[in-house]
């Protein structure tokens, strides 16, 4: 699958409006063939197909304003029939809910992003070492770790099925007093330590690109914190006499000006 | 020039300029009376019908440009470059900004004071719009342009809300100045030339078809 992104027409233009598919989803398209068109200020552009193919789907539809780098689309390349058609469903059913957000120009491609994410949270359970869905504290990791404990072995009793320290305290009491299974492989502690955290935490975080004008802000910012010279002053002022007067109208009416 | 025949022109030059055969063009004409629709133009912003247009001698087309509707005809210089960005500037806002600078120092010779208008793509003077801006790009070639009223005759320009805007329209012969249209061209390619450095020669009608040939 290719992304067909939102292209950028100039360094000063962020975003741009989809005027009119010169194809429909399933569609050949040939490389560089004219796939699209879009409107800035005045101009109107045909947009060629960066891949050949076919049009597999269209996430952006006519008349909508998005960033640049938003994907508008995704091309099947070869367009080899029913097998690709089929490794495609999986694929879409993810995409499917992001055309939402792409509209914002905020959330430029994050139609790529949560598959990174949904792959690793599946294999888990099976797999020893990685971390156990759910957030997990940073006491809870350091006593598993400290102790070689699988946490996906502990079955959590917290807020949502968290593990909690006393989870892994009756974990570790149990092990010693029936060492049946000296299992807990070694790598195992050692994998979850690398793990970061961002790993588990995938209830709140989101990570997204930043948009173009997120980058030129950011290299602004550094670029005046370098070519300006930075000075703290520091003043100093003996506020009793206001803080007294403020204290002495404050029930009166005069209040409203002084905004106590 | 008719319309449809400069807009294959066009297409022949543009497709010519894709494949690189031949240099950038900067075409230079005028249309007898001609309405046109931009891609995004609104049809609402006709104020007459195709019959009454018909009647009026007016013909009327829909074309692949940007911008809204639009009239084109004797007295009104338009200007089709036909410019490859990649070979200039890959943005499409520096275009339409340099092609605006291009007339108005055009008019400036003229002593015509004339500026940009934030948000109004297009050349305005005393909040009046003396030239329009509508471009089309494929491959980065550029092609439409630019429509700057001279000696227009600007009552044609009733029968439709131009570029959707409920703005005045002018021209140079309304600000009272007295002028061939060809020493505009002139003018116009003496500056065109200038912003996009490119040295300009100059083609005969018969002898651009030979380029593309």
């Amino acid at each position: 699958m290719t992304d067909v992104v939102m292209p950028q027409m100039g360094e000063s233009i962020v975003e741009g409006t989809l005027t009119k598919w010169l194809k429909k989803a399933g569609d050949r398209v040939e490389r560089d063939e004219p796939l699209f068109e879009i409107s800035t200020d005045k101009v109107d552009t045909e947009i060629p197909s960066p891949a050949a193919g076919t049009l597999a789907e269209i996430l952006v539809e006519e008349g909508k304003t998005v960033g640049i780098n938003t994907v508008v689309a995704k091309i099947e390349e070869g367009g080899n029939g029913a097998g690709a058609k089929a490794a495609a469903k999986p694929a879409a059913a993810p995409a499917a809910a992001p055309p939402a957000p792409a509209a914002k120009p905020a959330a430029p491609a994050p139609p790529s992003a949560p598959p990174p994410t949904a792959a690793p949270a599946a294999p888990p359970p099976s797999s020893e070492g990685a971390d156990p869905a759910g957030p997990l504290s940073p006491l809870v990791r350091k006593l598993a770790r400290e102790n070689s404990v699988d946490l996906n072995r502990i079955t959590g009793t917290g807020a949502g099925g968290r593990i909690t320290k006393q989870d892994v305290e009756g974990y570790i009491a149990a092990q010693k007093s029936a060492p049946a299974a000296p299992a807990p492989a070694k790598p195992a502690p050692a994998a979850a330590s690398v793990t970061p955290p961002a790993a588990g935490g995938q209830a709140k975080t989101r990570v997204e690109p930043m948009s173009t004008m997120r980058i030129k802000i950011a290299e602004h910012m550094i670029m005046s914190q370098a070519t300006s010279a930075h000075v703290t002053t520091v003043h100093r002022a003996d506020m009793t006499k206001v803080a007294r007067m403020r204290a002495r109208n404050k029930p009166s009416r005069v209040c409203g000006r002084f905004r106590c | 020039m008719d319309y449809t025949e400069a807009f294959r022109l066009q297409r022949e030059l543009v497709a010519a300029r894709q494949r690189g055969v031949i240099p950038d063009q900067l075409i230079l004409l005028e249309h007898p009376h001609t309405i046109t629709l931009g891609r995004n133009g609104k049809r609402e912003h006709l104020l007459a019908s195709e019959d009454i247009l018909q009647r009026a001698g007016i013909s009327f087309q829909e074309t692949d440009r940007g911008g809204d509707i639009t009239y084109h005809g004797p007295g009104q210089i338009v200007g089709y470059p036909i410019v490859d960005l990649r070979e200039w500037q890959r943005d499409v806002a520096a275009y339409v900004r340099s092609i605006e600078q291009v007339l108005i120092d055009t008019l400036a010779d003229f002593a015509i004071d004339a500026e940009r208008v934030a948000g109004l793509t297009g050349v305005w003077t005393g909040g009046r719009k003396i030239a329009a801006i509508g471009v089309h790009i494929s491959r980065w070639v550029t092609s439409h342009g630019f429509a700057l009223n001279v000696t227009t005759d600007l009552s044609y320009f009733q029968y439709i809300v131009p570029c959707g805007l409920t703005l005045p329209v002018t021209s140079m012969a309304e600000l009272g100045v007295r002028v061939e249209p060809q020493e505009v061209e002139r003018t116009i390619a003496r500056h065109f030339g200038r912003i996009f450095e490119r040295e300009m020669t100059v083609l005969a009608p018969v002898e651009m078809g030979e380029a593309i040939l």
